[in-house]
């Protein structure tokens, strides 16, 4: 009985954290391209290629950390044979993640802000060799 | 069924709604104050629209993850009670982060304001 309420709470938790990082990810990287347009200064190819890199980066990150925090631990001393046990572990578990997914979300939104504030900065001139004033002959 | 599953799920489906519909007017009516800071359509719109789902993603998930604090509930008394109590915490939660945001988007149209 006990394995089997754990297998349940994998099968209702996998999907979900699952989902929610495909959805948040599409989402986010569906409005950074305006972003990375602004950021590169209109060049298609190179601003759609980082997104891409981006949005990769993003689900490895998080895919990663859904699966790191599956486990539940069950012992003598926390029995996990009721449902409202089950409810409770996986309201930690999904509310846990979706604050990280949250939290991961305004990084890369921080991430955006920075590269645009530096793209939109003049580029500093490059300092010039002193000019010899000309010897006369 | 027990008093706590009941409770859980009522107190599920008035934590979203409230959260749900404070997001979206906040996304609604926060638009032209993120427009008029950065003036550009396109941007202001992506912004607002990763602010939202960031906004959904930590409030639900911080009242979701509140569950698994509740004391075990034995009579429809104290159900009540609960209840009312956790969703009051959330509400006054949203309260005071809304007018927190408030401040903050003031103060910063002041100041991009007074930089032009």
């Amino acid at each position: 009985m006990e394995n089997n309420l754990v297998i349940i709470a994998y099968s209702i938790y996998l999907p979900i954290a699952l989902l929610l990082t495909f959805y948040v990810a599409r989402t986010l990287f569906k409005n950074a391209k305006v972003f990375m347009l602004d950021i590169f200064h209109g060049k298609e190819e190179i601003a759609f290629a980082t997104n891409r890199l981006f949005e990769i980066g993003f689900y490895l990150m998080n895919l990663g950390f859904a699966l790191l925090i599956l486990k539940i631990r069950v012992s003598e001393y926390m029995p996990f044979e009721t449902y409202q046990k089950l409810i409770e572990t996986l309201a930690y578990k999904v509310g846990g993640f979706s604050i990280y997914l949250g939290v991961m979300l305004f990084f890369n939104l921080m991430l955006f802000f920075r590269g645009r504030r530096k793209a939109k900065q003049p580029k500093p001139i490059a300092p010039q060799p002193p000019i010899r004033p000309a010897v006369a002959k | 069924m027990t008093y706590n599953t009941t409770s859980y799920i009522i107190y599920t489906l008035i934590t979203i709604y409230v959260i749900i519909v404070v997001g979206w007017k906040c996304y609604k009516n926060g638009y032209h104050y993120v427009q008029s800071i950065f003036i550009e359509e396109k941007i202001s719109h992506a912004i607002n629209n990763i602010l939202l789902i960031g906004y959904y993603l930590t409030n639900i998930g911080y009242a979701i993850t509140i569950i698994s604090t509740w004391n075990s509930i034995t009579n429809l008394y104290q159900m009540i009670n609960e209840l009312s109590f956790k969703i009051a915490g959330i509400v006054f939660l949203l309260a005071f982060m809304h007018y927190m945001n408030i401040v903050v988007l003031a103060l910063w149209r002041k100041t991009s304001m007074s930089k032009k």
